[in-house]
């Protein structure tokens, strides 16, 4: 099947794994608090170090066939996710993977009513780009912080 | 389009009144000729039968001729006389001889009766016999009513000196309507007269009783010895026949039929045209609007593409500068200077008007159809103004009957907003905001009326295009996204000059889509 990403070459074992079947959720390891995936390189990392700036632990991923490879390996606290990206989009990424973290979609683009339906509960919210930092903090904490409370 | 009803074309009472004028005319010279031609027939007619009467007249002369040589050789023996006369004098003919004598004519003998032999004879007898020679000379005639009696004499050298034949007739004149039936009388109407016009007491013959004749008549001499008579006579029908005198009347008729055909073929074709001429202007009119139509749509679409590729592709720079700014007043934490803190205000406020662009260009673009739901004019305007509060200075009026509309909630409040925001940029220096709802003529009717400097003449039909705008800060957007969702709608959106100066928007929704008065 797929071949894995070089940025996720510090968990090889845990790659291979996921080919028989599905692999069990305990097996994977939390890696950081919140994947982001964006294709454009200054809003990830914008994004992203306003996140550590708050104190949270961020891994990147420039397109949906990266990320693909990185949620297979790992486990995320959540996933902010762009659409429109090259190899691999973000409503596929998210129909290529039943096991998912919350996932909040981050886009330029709004997605279809027919788009919203298919995703359906596998989508916590949609952010239409650009989002306020302080925005964006209060839905991450409220996501992260939440989770843990409960 | 609407015609002139029954109402003729020019041209179409042109041609018809031709037409018929030709005809008409037509008519009157055919009936002429005809008419000629009946009055020379019945001349000839006439002429033919004055000599068949004027013929058997002169079978009386004759008759008195064959008296005359044998009241010659006798010497005027009345009784060779009474022989010879015997046989001819059946009634109502009498034969008389008479001799002149100092008292006058004295009848000598009689065949036949009437006078006895040896009375003097009256007047009129005794002028024919004074004039009698070897030509007949008929007595002056008399009709009393029921019978005319007519005489012809006879006198010397044919008989001895002194003698004199009379023959004598009284006829009803009427009795000839038998014997008339022959050619030519059975075309004509007849009458013979002793006299040149026609007097009553002067009628000797006629086939019939319709007398005097009346119409067209014809009269002809009746030659009778030294006399004429005069025959008048009418045709019974016409003479030159059924179809040549009907023949006017059918081209009058033809003719008018004609003109009634041809004018309206005229008319029907001069409405066709006209029908034709009407649609194809119609067509060309309606041609030009869709042409109108698509070039703005075309327009709008080209703009909508590119609207939709830089609202999107701004967004990401967009994400990337905020998260920047943040991340520099991160960085500098306390060292944030007054001067750098005014910049960064800039750059922010600066950077939230590109993202508004950024979503109106979006909202612009979207093709929502709209999901209209019951929605409180009022309460929506209300929802409105506070979540946009309005400046210092400026006034707001509200003057919304209970109302409930069928709108979609999220781009109605989008139409709301953007109107009202506008009002308020329209017045910098402070004024009055008036809003105010009724129901028009099964409308839904929304005003909003501003008190700023209005709007550039000519500019009211370009406000709604697309980045037209007139602000030094606007996207030119705001109104065309209020246009697009109210013609989703099925409504209408103009904007003019108050009469007080000002803009006044106005918004009108069909009672399809709207208007039920509230029940509350």
């Amino acid at each position: 099947m797929t071949t894995p990403g070089r940025h996720v070459s510090a968990a090889p074992g845990a790659l291979t794994s996921d080919d028989a079947s599905p692999t069990p959720f305990p097996a994977r390891t939390v890696r950081a608090d919140v994947l982001v995936v964006d294709d454009e390189a200054d809003v990830r990392a914008s994004m992203s170090e306003v996140l550590r700036t708050s104190g949270f632990s961020v891994d990147e991923a420039e397109d949906g066939q990266v990320a693909l490879a990185m949620l297979r390996a790992f486990r995320y606290g959540m996933v902010i996710l762009d659409i429109r990206m090259p190899r691999l989009d973000g409503v596929s990424l998210i129909e290529s993977l039943e096991d998912l973290p919350p996932v909040i979609v981050h886009s330029a683009y709004s997605l279809s009513i027919e788009e919203r339906q298919r995703l359906g509960v596998k989508v916590l919210m949609y952010l239409h780009k650009p989002v306020s930092p302080p925005e964006l903090l209060s839905v991450v904490r409220g996501i992260l912080e939440g989770g843990r409370d409960s | 389009m609407t015609r002139g009803g029954w109402r003729p074309s020019p041209l179409t009472a042109f041609v018809t009144l031709v037409v018929a004028a030709a005809t008409v005319l037509g008519f009157a010279l055919t009936n002429r000729s005809v008419a000629s031609q009946n009055q020379a027939l019945l001349k000839r007619d006439t002429t033919e039968a004055a000599e068949y009467v004027s013929s058997i007249a002169s079978g009386f002369g004759s008759t008195l001729e064959a008296l005359a040589s044998g009241v010659t050789l006798s010497n005027g023996s009345p009784t060779e006389f009474d022989a010879q006369a015997r046989p001819l004098a059946q009634p109502p003919v009498t034969m008389i001889l008479a001799r002149r004598t100092g008292a006058g004519y004295v009848v000598v003998a009689v065949a036949g009766g009437g006078l006895p032999v040896g009375q003097v004879v009256g007047p009129d007898m005794e002028k024919a016999l004074e004039k009698a020679g070897s030509t007949l000379t008929p007595a002056p005639v008399h009709f009393d009513g029921k019978a005319t009696t007519l005489g012809f004499a006879l006198g010397p050298p044919l008989v001895p000196s002194g003698l004199a034949l009379y023959e004598q007739l009284k006829i009803s004149p009427f009795l000839a309507i038998g014997a008339t039936q022959a050619a030519p009388f059975h075309v004509l109407q007849a009458s013979v007269y002793g006299s040149h016009t026609p007097r009553s007491d002067q009628l000797i013959l006629a086939n019939t009783h319709s007398l005097p004749l009346r119409g067209t008549t014809a009269e002809a001499p009746v030659s009778v010895g030294t006399t004429t008579w005069w025959l008048v006579a009418t045709a019974r029908s016409p003479l030159a026949g059924g179809f040549p005198n009907a023949a006017p009347y059918i081209i009058l008729a033809v003719g008018l039929l004609l003109a009634l055909a041809i004018g309206s073929t005229v008319e029907v074709l001069v409405r066709r045209q006209r029908y034709a001429t009407g649609l194809v202007a119609e067509r060309t009119a309606e041609l030009e609007a869709s042409h109108l139509a698509l070039m703005r749509n075309e327009r709008l679409s080209a703009l909508g593409e590119m609207a939709s590729t830089v609202g999107h592709e701004l967004r990401n720079p967009l994400a990337a500068v905020i998260n920047a700014h943040f991340m520099l007043r991160h960085s500098l934490g306390g060292a944030v200077t007054p001067d750098v803190d005014r910049h960064l205000v800039m750059a922010e406020r600066q950077t939230a008007r590109a993202a508004a662009l950024a979503d109106n260009l979006t909202t612009f673009v979207r093709h929502r159809q709209p999901n209209p739901v019951p929605l409180e004019l009022g309460a929506v305007v209300d929802d409105v103004l506070a979540a946009t509060p309005p400046p210092t200075g400026i006034e707001v009026t509200v003057d919304i009957p209970p109302l409930v509309i069928q709108a979609d909630s999220d781009q109605f409040t989008q139409v709301l907003a953007n109107l009202i925001v506008n009002g308020f940029q329209a017045m910098p220096d402070g004024g009055v905001l008036r809003i105010e709802g009724s129901v028009h003529e099964g409308e839904v009717v929304l005003t909003i009326a501003d008190s700023g400097t209005g709007i550039d003449a000519g500019s009211e039909d370009r406000v709604f295009d697309p980045f037209f705008t007139t602000k030094a800060s606007g996207t030119g957007l705001g109104l065309a996204i209020v246009n697009r969702i109210v013609e989703a709608h099925g409504g209408e959106v103009t904007l003019r000059n108050g009469p007080n100066g000002g803009a006044v928007v106005t918004i009108r929704l069909p009672v399809a889509s709207s208007p039920q008065l509230a029940r509350r």
